[in-house]
C-alpha cells in the first residue's frame, strides 16, 4: 500500500495541472453559460447534469487518453520500467487516479452548476455507458503512440466487440437484450477493460516493447474476455430460435384447416417471452409435423371454414401496395389446402391488417367482406364502418362496438337499439339468432330476441359460456372449475367434458364437428360423440 | 557471492532486422569493475539492459545472481543500481522527491549513504530535474543508484557528456562508494582514460560480440586490435 501511495503521489503530482485546470475551468465556463443563457434553462435540472457531464468530458478526454501513453511520449517509461515493482504498481496508481478524477471533478461539476442555476435532478442515467467509453479510452490509449487518437480507436474497438451482438440479436423477431442483460453487457464490457488495459500496458510494454505490442496483448485480451458476452447472446439467439413442434412447451396460437380437414397450417411459437412464430403444418392423418416458412412467417387466419387454398405470410415483407393506395401487400405463399404442398408464391393484399370485421355471427367471412347465407349473398369491408364488428344472423346483423350493440340492415345501413343485451359483452348467436346471455343477478343462462327483448331462461345457475362455433352453437361452458363443451340452442347439452381453460377455434367442418385447439397446445374435434384428441398424438 | 554473479551466454538480440548482440557470450568479473568498451551501436547498452530485465533476448540466456531477470524481474532489479546515459526521471521531480520515491522501493536504501554521497557531489536536493544541468543530473542518478547499495551496479555512459570537471567530480564520488569485492559493476565508455582508472578488467563489444578482454592497461591495445580486424 505505501508504495501505492508513492505512485499515487507521483501521478497526483504529474496530473495536477490537469485536474487543477478542469476544476477552475468548470464553475467559470458554467457562469459564462449562465450570464448568456435564459433562467429557464439555468432551473432545469438538467443544467447540473450538462455541468457535471462537462467535467466527465474534459476528465476523459484530457486524462483517459493520455495517462498511459504519456510515460512514453515524456520518455520517462524507461524509468518505471526498471523500477523493481515495474509497471504494475505504476497503471493501479493512474487507474485509481483516473477513477477518483472522473468522480470528484463529475461532482465538482454538478455543484458548480447547481451553484449557478437551479436545484440539481438526478445525474442522466446515460452516464453509465459513457463510462464505459472512458474506460476503454484509457485501456485502448496505450495501443496508440499519441492520446489524441484514444477516443475514436476506443469507439472503433467498443464497435467490433459489439458487432457480434448486433449480428446475434434481431429486433425484427423481438430478440432484443432485456433491459437487464444490456446492464450485464455494459458492465462485464466496463469490468473487461480493465484486465485489457493491464494487459495492454504491464505486459505490452514489457522488454522494451511499445505499442504496437500493447495492441496486440490488448485485442487478444479483448477478444477472449469479450467472448462470454458473445457467447451468452449466442445461447440467448440459439435457444429464442430453438423450436419443437412436440415440446410441451409449445403453444399453438391458432391457424387454418385446409380442405378436407386432413391438414392444419398452424401458427405456433415456444412459450416464454415474445418468441417468434412458426408456420407448421401438420398432417393429421400420418401424425406429422413439418416447418415450412421461416422465422416470424405465419398464416394468415380466416376462422371458420376449411380453405382450399391457404396463404402463409413471409415475415418483413409487408410493402405499400402501389395498386391499392392505403394498402398494405405482403410476400405470400400459396398453400394447396387438401394436399398441404405449396403451389407459388406472389405478393398479396388480401391479408387481415387490423380488420374491423373479425366475427361474422352465423355468416362467413371472405377474403373482403361477409357472406349472409340467409340473404344469400355477400357485403364487401369498403360499404362497413370498420370501427364496428359484424354479427350475421337471420333478419338484421348485430353491429358491435364494446359499448353499444345495435341491429343493423346490411342493405339499408339503417340501425336500431338491441333490447335486453349487454352492450359491454361479445354478442354469443345461437343458430335461430338469439343472443346467449348470463345474468349474474339472477345467477341464470338465458336466450335473448335482440329485436323484442323476449327471454327464455335456459340454465341455472350462472355460468361463464364463450363462443366456440356461433354456426353449429357449439359453446364453452365454464361452471365454477368445470370447463365444458356445449351445445347451445334452446336448452344446454353438455357434448364433452374435459379439462381446458383457454379454446381457440380452428374451422367448422361440413359435418359440423368443431376443430379446436385447447390451452394453446391440445387440438381436438368436438362432435355429436364427443371429443377426440388429434394432437398430440396419442401414443398407442 | 552468488548475487554478484552476472553472466550471458549465447545471448543474441535483434531490433528489426539488426542484429545487435550475436551469441554474446559474457561473464564479468564479480566483485570486480569492468568496463565495456564499444563504438556507438556496439550493444553495450542492450547488454546493461537485458541484465536489468527491461529488454528480453531472442535467444540465449541472461543471469543476475542465479536468477532470470525476465522471470525474476522485481529481484533482479532490487539487486542492481543502474545509471542510464542520461536522467530519464519526471522533469518536474527533485533529486529530493526521486530519492523518496525510490527509497520504499529499496529494502535497503541507505539514507545516511544516499545524504553523504548527495552532500559530496553537491546534488541540489530542491531543484526539479527540469532546472539542473546534465551534471547535476547525472549526479543525482548515481546517488539514487548507490544509495540502495546494491551488489551490483549497471553505469551505461554515466560520463558521456559531462565537462571535465564535473566527470572528475562523478568518478571520485564513484570510486569513494566502490566496495571491492563486494560489488560488482559494469561501466559503459568511450573514454579509454576513465577505463584505465576504474577497470579492473577491460572488455570490448565488436560485432556483437565480445572481441577481446584483458587488463586496465590494455584498452587503447584492444581496441587497435579489434579496429585491426
Amino acid at each position: 500500500m505505501r508504495t501505492l501511495g508513492l505512485y499515487l503521489w507521483k501521478e497526483w503530482r504529474d496530473q495536477r495541472a490537469i485536474v487543477y485546470g478542469i476544476a477552475i475551468a468548470a464553475p467559470l465556463l458554467l457562469g459564462l453559460a449562465a450570464l448568456l443563457l435564459p433562467a429557464k434553462v439555468l432551473r432545469d435540472p438538467l443544467f447540473c447534469s450538462l455541468g457535471a457531464a462537462g467535467c466527465f468530458a474534459m476528465v476523459a478526454l484530457s486524462l483517459a487518453g493520455d495517462l498511459l501513453p504519456g510515460e512514453a511520449r515524456r520518455e520517462t517509461l524507461g524509468f518505471l520500467r526498471r523500477l523493481p515493482r515495474g509497471l504494475g504498481v505504476a497503471f493501479v496508481a493512474k487507474l485509481v487516479l483516473l477513477l477518483m478524477a472522473l468522480v470528484l471533478l463529475t461532482a465538482w461539476g454538478y455543484l458548480a452548476a447547481a451553484m449557478w442555476g437551479g436545484p440539481g435532478g438526478p445525474i442522466d442515467h446515460r452516464f453509465l455507458p459513457a463510462s464505459l467509453v472512458v474506460l476503454w479510452l484509457f485501456a485502448v490509449s496505450s495501443w496508440l503512440p499519441r492520446g489524441a487518437l484514444a477516443l475514436p480507436a476506443s469507439i472503433v474497438v467498443l464497435a467490433l466487440l459489439g458487432l457480434p451482438l448486433w449480428l446475434l440479436y434481431d429486433p425484427a423477431i423481438f430478440l432484443v437484450p432485456r433491459p437487464q442483460e444490456v446492464v450485464a453487457y455494459v458492465a462485464f464490457a466496463g469490468l473487461i477493460s480493465l484486465p485489457v488495459a493491464w494487459l495492454s500496458f504491464v505486459r505490452g510494454y514489457r522488454f522494451g516493447r511499445g505499442p504496437l505490442s500493447a495492441a496486440i496483448h490488448g485485442l487478444v485480451a479483448s477478444l477472449v474476455l469479450a467472448s462470454p458476452l458473445w457467447a451468452h447472446a449466442a445461447y440467448r439467439s440459439r435457444e429464442w430460435r430453438s423450436f419443437d413442434f412436440e415440446s410441451a412447451n409449445c403453444l399453438i396460437g391458432g391457424g387454418v384447416v385446409g380442405e378436407g380437414g386432413r391438414y392444419l397450417f398452424l401458427n405456433a411459437q415456444m412459450s416464454g417471452g415474445n418468441r417468434p412464430l412458426h408456420a407448421i403444418r401438420l398432417d393429421l392423418e400420418a401424425g406429422a409435423w413439418q416447418e415450412v416458412g421461416g422465422l416470424g412467417d405465419f398464416f394468415a387466419v380466416w376462422p371458420y371454414s376449411p380453405l382450399k387454398s391457404v396463404l402463409l405470410r413471409e415475415h418483413g415483407s409487408e410493402q405499400q401496395d402501389e395498386r391499392n393506395p392505403g394498402r398494405i401487400k405482403y410476400w405470400c405463399h400459396t398453400f394447396d389446402g387438401a394436399s398441404g404442398t405449396r403451389l407459388r408464391s406472389g405478393w398479396s393484399n388480401l391479408a387481415i391488417q387490423g380488420a374491423p370485421h373479425y366475427a361474422a355471427g352465423l355468416g362467413w367471412r371472405t377474403h373482403d367482406g361477409i357472406r349472409d347465407p340467409f340473404r344469400g349473398r355477400s357485403y364487401s369491408c369498403s360499404d362497413l364502418d370498420p370501427r364496428w364488428t359484424y354479427f350475421v344472423r337471420p333478419g338484421r346483423w348485430l353491429a358491435w362496438n364494446v359499448r353499444k350493440l345495435e341491429l343493423y340492415d346490411p342493405d339499408t345501413r339503417e340501425r336500431a337499439p338491441a333490447e335486453g343485451i349487454n352492450a359491454h359483452v361479445w354478442p354469443r348467436l345461437v343458430s335461430d339468432g338469439r343472443v346467449l346471455v348470463g345474468d349474474r343477478g339472477r345467477d341464470e343462462v338465458a336466450l335473448v330476441d335482440p329485436e323484442s327483448g323476449a327471454r327464455e331462461v335456459i340454465h341455472r345457475p350462472l355460468a361463464n359460456i364463450v363462443e366456440v362455433s356461433a354456426a353449429v352453437g357449439l359453446y364453452g361452458l365454464f361452471e365454477g372449475r368445470r370447463y365444458r363443451f356445449a351445445r347451445v340452442g334452446t336448452r344446454i347439452d353438455v357434448v364433452g367434458d374435459t379439462p381446458w381453460w383457454n379454446c381457440t377455434t380452428l374451422a367448422t367442418l361440413a359435418d359440423d364437428s368443431v376443430l379446436c385447439i385447447l390451452d394453446y397446445r391440445r387440438i381436438v374435434r368436438v362432435g355429436a360423440d364427443g371429443v377426440e384428441t388429434l394432437w398430440p398424438a396419442q401414443r398407442r | 557471492m552468488s548475487d554478484l554473479v552476472l553472466s550471458a551466454k549465447g545471448v543474441t538480440k535483434r531490433f528489426g532486422r539488426r542484429t545487435v548482440l550475436d551469441s554474446l557470450d559474457f561473464e564479468p568479473a564479480p566483485g570486480a569493475v569492468t568496463v565495456l568498451l564499444g563504438r556507438n551501436g556496439a550493444g553495450k547498452s542492450t547488454l546493461l539492459k537485458l541484465w536489468l530485465g527491461v529488454l528480453r533476448p531472442d535467444s540465449g540466456t541472461v543471469r543476475v545472481g542465479g536468477l532470470d531477470p525476465g522471470r525474476h524481474a522485481r529481484r533482479v532489479r532490487s539487486l542492481i543500481g543502474y545509471v542510464p546515459d542520461r536522467p530519464d526521471v519526471y522533469p518536474w521531480m527533485t533529486a529530493g522527491d526521486l530519492f523518496r520515491f525510490l527509497a520504499p522501493q529499496y529494502p535497503t536504501w541507505n539514507r545516511d549513504a544516499q545524504a553523504r554521497l548527495g552532500e559530496r557531489l553537491g546534488v541540489p536536493l530542491d531543484r526539479p530535474f527540469r532546472s539542473m544541468s546534465r551534471g547535476e543530473g547525472m549526479k543525482a542518478m548515481l546517488v539514487a543508484a548507490l544509495a540502495p547499495e546494491p551488489p551490483i551496479l549497471l553505469l551505461d555512459e554515466p560520463f558521456a557528456g559531462l565537462d571535465p570537471v564535473v566527470r572528475e567530480e562523478v568518478l571520485k564520488g564513484l570510486l569513494s562508494e566502490f566496495r571491492a569485492g563486494e560489488q560488482t559493476v559494469v561501466v559503459t565508455t568511450h573514454d579509454l582514460d576513465v577505463a584505465a582508472r576504474i577497470a579492473d578488467r577491460v572488455a570490448v563489444l565488436s560485432s556483437g560480440r565480445i572481441g577481446e578482454q584483458g587488463t586496465p592497461e590494455q584498452p587503447q591495445e584492444l581496441l587497435q586490435r579489434i579496429n585491426a580486424s
